[in-house]
């Protein structure tokens, strides 16, 4: 078994190299001289030149390249150009943002929908509304979903606020009432296609003749339901989960800009949009790295999960 | 062919579809205004003139959301379309000539189904600067990999099936046959796949629009529509709900047709 | 491991039937199962013969209210004697009844050891399991009887095995850990699907063997449901011959196979190879099982009957009728003329023809 994990984690060393260096050269092909853009439209071309030399832009970028991975692996990730601070700082301060709202999110999809696929699997009428829901909770976009949630929720009926995150110390409650909107609408996607995925695996499993064993034994469809036909179902949902956990660290851009949450996602959106170079190309990195290992987190979780690859 | 177009599913689906086509391609003739005419009538609510009111730079919601079809379907079908032209070919290779070259193509196919779609797009888009022309190929580069798997999967299973029966000696006519069963399902499989990335494409984009890297104004664009009639929600609802629920459907219908041509 | 019963009778089946709705409008559902009756003794083996598709399996699965689906419908009565003497009526028992039923008065093995078992819980979680729903135990008491259950079915290494995944067994193993399931509760009756169907004839052999042993020590009822004709010479006191959903012919075995009465049990016997008699040929019955939605008229094996008669075959409906010493039934328009020509070698002695 630990070979299988060291052979991937063998794997993943090289792509996760070509894919940092791949950015980190898009990045620099694209966005120019990092200098240009600091100084602004009116700077000399001596006062590029000079700072380019400062910061080391005109090193060739492979240089570059190796110095700021040496950097970056020792925990200097750059300073802002908008907002001068640390980009560590920065990262450190929206991580936790995005991280909650991810976790939550995916706990809420996946008790939905496997409670519900669970328990409507067979009844036609329910079953095929479930499968309506969840259909829809992957088409329409979240923007879209969070707007008409925020419009019935909070302007039509005032219950709940339409700003997703408040700090702490205002309080746990009120933290967690913010919260739940862009929870729901972050949720609803993966909700979907959690629902998708786990129903054709619950009705495939059902099939099987052991769960008519179990049946035969004298269980009741209940024990039956839970203790045979679920845990082998929700093995694709698994995978499914450590993968959507990758994306979500830096994808829940949407849903943090609808709600006004400073994760990293609306980090990575602003300094896009304001060109903050530095800022950019550090969370760019950050997620990119953080899917792949997500990635092979699930890969190995599911390895340690299903008897019959842990024990080849 | 018929038996597909009977199933209710593809139906609705192309319903809609159509419906939204028919609606882009007559802009010209259905909309009431000039969809990047401003006015002074700025935020107006829904009235006789404007059904749907008019935005914060005075022009009329429903003319932009007639038009904003036109760029949302060229930049979905031209995404489709540029993922197929990339990935079937990469898919052919690679399934059919193995080896050395099916392991690089896979890695690489890996790679980039692993990253979350809307970010690549972002970072991609944030480079070369969001066009019309540019969407395409940002959305189009996005969604090749998983055509290519397809094709891969497809390819793979037919090289093994022709080789098994090469070898069973049976003659010509078998690999004939294979050919005529086993291409019609993968072209159906890669249809599918081709409408679900129109589907993913439009979904993105919106989402791009909404952050704020779509198309420039003043082209009418739905997802950068939900976002300006955001901050109005309270006063004109239909400004962004409008436009949102214009893409939602357009999502759902393709989605529809490419889950239930299988 | 003995129990008693007031009544000697451990099941009783009256006019069983089986239908399955087709979910097509306008179309009946299909039948089955038809008029089923048998009875089995305390300690007897019966087995149930037929071809694949004559209703065997699903009359097995209809003894423990397992027949799949909301679209089943069961009719007629299956009285099955419970421990303590009572006697219940399977068909339309509600469920929680049927819990206390399955596994304690009646158990089911099936044909495939390589799906019987979850993957993902141990041998021995999967017997305890079993042991749990009847028997009052403690973990320790169960963990001790999932070990003597292994052992008692001839599992080598029987405390490893109890650790393994299913995965990590052979087939046969497999099937002993189905049958030791079977078993753990101590029901009156065993109801075996075509056991060892999917095992090697070496492996086969040597669960028959056990079988056979362990029914001896617990007098255990057995119906064996099968296809194959020497397993049902080897281990069965009677034997019932299924065609079409209805029984055509049942008796004591050696009987059965000394002179079998009805023309479809004597073209099955026909149709078996036999080792050492080099000039009897085998005889394939022609044509194939009836499909039940569309049932030929008369009889319904007249089609592929060697001595069907135009007239009479083809139009009039045979029923099951008594021989007059009471221990065998046939249904055939023909049996008592056809009986008089004797029609094949006694298979028991093997005696060519």
């Amino acid at each position: 078994m630990l070979t299988v994990i060291g052979r991937r984690l063998v794997w993943a060393a090289p792509n996760l190299i070509f894919v940092t260096v791949l950015l980190f050269f898009s990045v620099a092909v694209f966005f120019g001289n990092p200098a240009a853009l600091m100084l602004g439209q009116d700077a000399t071309p001596q006062a590029v030149a000079e700072l380019s030399h400062q910061m080391g832009f005109d090193r060739p970028v492979v240089t570059q390249y190796l110095s700021w991975m040496g950097h970056a692996l020792s925990g200097d990730l750059g300073r802002s150009y908008t907002t001068h601070q640390t980009v560590a700082e920065m990262l450190m301060r929206s991580l936790p943002v995005t991280v909650e709202l991810a976790v939550l999110s995916i706990l809420l999809a996946t008790v939905v929908s496997v409670g519900l696929s669970s328990l409507t699997v067979g009844q036609r009428v329910i079953g095929t509304f479930v499968t309506v829901l969840s259909i829809i909770g992957m088409t329409v976009p979240n923007f879209m979903l969070g707007m008409v949630a925020i419009f019935i929720f909070s302007v039509k009926l005032g219950w709940l606020p339409s700003v997703g995150w408040v700090p702490w110390d205002h309080g746990l409650l009120t933290h967690l009432q913010h919260l739940i909107l862009p929870t729901i609408t972050l949720a609803a996607y993966y909700f979907g296609a959690f629902t998708l995925v786990y129903r054709a695996e619950y009705q495939a499993v059902r099939e099987r003749l052991f769960v008519r064993v179990a049946r035969a034994k004298g269980l009741s469809e209940h024990r039956v339901s839970f203790r045979h036909i679920l845990p082998n179902s929700i093995l694709p949902v698994i995978t499914y989960i450590g993968i959507s956990l990758g994306q979500l660290m830096g994808g829940a851009v949407v849903t943090e800009t609808l709600f006004s949450m400073p994760g990293i996602g609306q980090l990575f959106v602003t300094s896009i949009l304001s060109r903050d170079y530095p800022v950019m190309l550090a969370i760019g990195m950050f997620i990119i790295v953080a899917v792949i290992l997500m990635n092979l987190l699930a890969d190995v979780v599911y390895t340690l999960i299903n008897p019959q690859i842990r024990l080849n | 062919m018929r038996e597909i177009l009977m199933r209710p599913k593809v139906q609705i689906g192309a319903f809609i579809l159509l419906v939204m086509i028919a609606i882009s391609l007559c802009a010209p003739l259905i909309a009431p205004h000039d969809p990047t005419a401003s006015s002074v009538m700025f935020l107006a609510p829904p009235g006789a003139d404007n059904l749907l009111g008019t935005d914060e730079l005075g022009r009329d919601i429903l003319s932009r959301l007639i038009y904003g079809g036109q760029s949302s379907l060229i930049v979905g079908i031209g995404a489709a379309v540029m993922a197929a032209i990339i990935g079937i070919p990469v898919g052919l290779v690679a399934g059919y000539l193995g080896g050395r070259v099916d392991l690089f193509a896979t890695q690489i196919i890996d790679i980039f189904i692993a990253l979350p779609g809307l970010i690549l797009a972002l970072i991609i888009t944030a480079m070369v600067g969001p066009t019309l022309f540019n969407l395409v190929l940002v959305l189009g580069f996005v969604s090749w990999p998983r055509i290519a798997r397809l094709v891969r999967g497809q390819t793979l299973a037919l090289r093994e099936s022709v080789f098994v029966e090469a070898s069973k000696a049976v003659g010509a006519r078998a690999d004939w046959i294979m050919l005529k069963h086993v291409w019609p399902n993968t072209m159906r499989i890669v249809a599918a796949q081709f409408a679900l990335t129109v589907a993913y494409s439009i979904f993105t984009s919106a989402s791009l629009s909404f952050l704020g890297l779509g198309m420039p104004p003043p082209t009418p664009d739905w997802g950068a529509m939900v976002r300006s009639g955001f901050d109005y929600l309270a006063m004109n609802p239909g400004m962004s709900l409008a436009p949102g629920a214009a893409v939602a459907a357009t999502v759902f219908g393709f989605y529809l047709i490419g889950t239930s041509i299988k | 491991m003995t129990t008693t019963f007031e009544d000697s009778r451990v099941l009783s089946v009256e006019h069983l039937s089986v239908s399955f709705d087709t979910g097509k409008r306008n179309t009946p559902p299909v039948t089955v199962v038809r008029d089923v009756s048998f009875s089995i003794g305390k300690g007897e083996i019966v087995a149930i013969v037929g071809e694949s598709g004559c209703g065997k399996s699903t009359t097995g699965l209809a003894l423990l209210g397992l027949n799949p689906g909301s679209n089943a419908s069961v009719k007629g009565s299956i009285n099955l004697a419970k421990k303590g003497g009572q006697t219940v009526d399977i068909v339309g028992l509600r469920e929680r009844e049927l819990r206390r039923v399955r596994g304690n008065d009646v158990a089911m093995i099936f044909q495939e050891p390589m799906s019987s078992l979850n993957p993902l819980y141990t041998i021995g979680a999967q017997i305890e399991e079993a042991l749990s729903v009847h028997r009052r135990m403690s973990s320790k008491e169960r963990a001790a009887e999932a070990l003597r259950l292994v052992s008692m079915l001839g599992i080598p290494s029987p405390a490893k095995c109890l650790n393994s995944y299913p995965h990590q067994l052979s087939g046969g193993m497999r099937q002993r850990v189905m049958i030791a399931i079977a078993l753990s509760c101590h029901p009156g009756l065993l109801i075996a699907d075509e056991p060892t169907t999917a095992l090697d004839v070496t492996v086969q052999a040597q669960i028959v063997e056990r079988m056979k042993q362990l029914q001896q020590e617990t007098q255990m009822a057995i119906l064996f449901v099968t296809h194959d004709l020497s397993l049902v010479a080897e281990i069965a006191n009677r034997a019932l011959v299924m065609y079409a959903g209805q029984i055509v012919e049942a008796g004591p075995v050696s009987d059965l196979f000394n002179q079998p009465l009805m023309p479809y049990t004597q073209a099955l016997m026909r149709s078996r190879p036999r080792l050492g008699d080099v000039r009897h040929r085998i005889k394939p019955i022609p044509g194939g099982a009836p499909n039940p939605a569309a049932l030929p008229a008369g009889c319904t094996f007249h089609k592929r009957c060697e001595h069907a008669v135009a007239g009479r075959c083809d139009t009039q409906v045979p029923s099951l009728e008594t021989t007059d010493d009471g221990l065998r039934q046939v249904r055939c328009l023909r049996w008592r003329e056809l009986r008089q020509v004797p029609q094949c070698a006694p298979v028991l002695q093997g005696q060519p023809s």
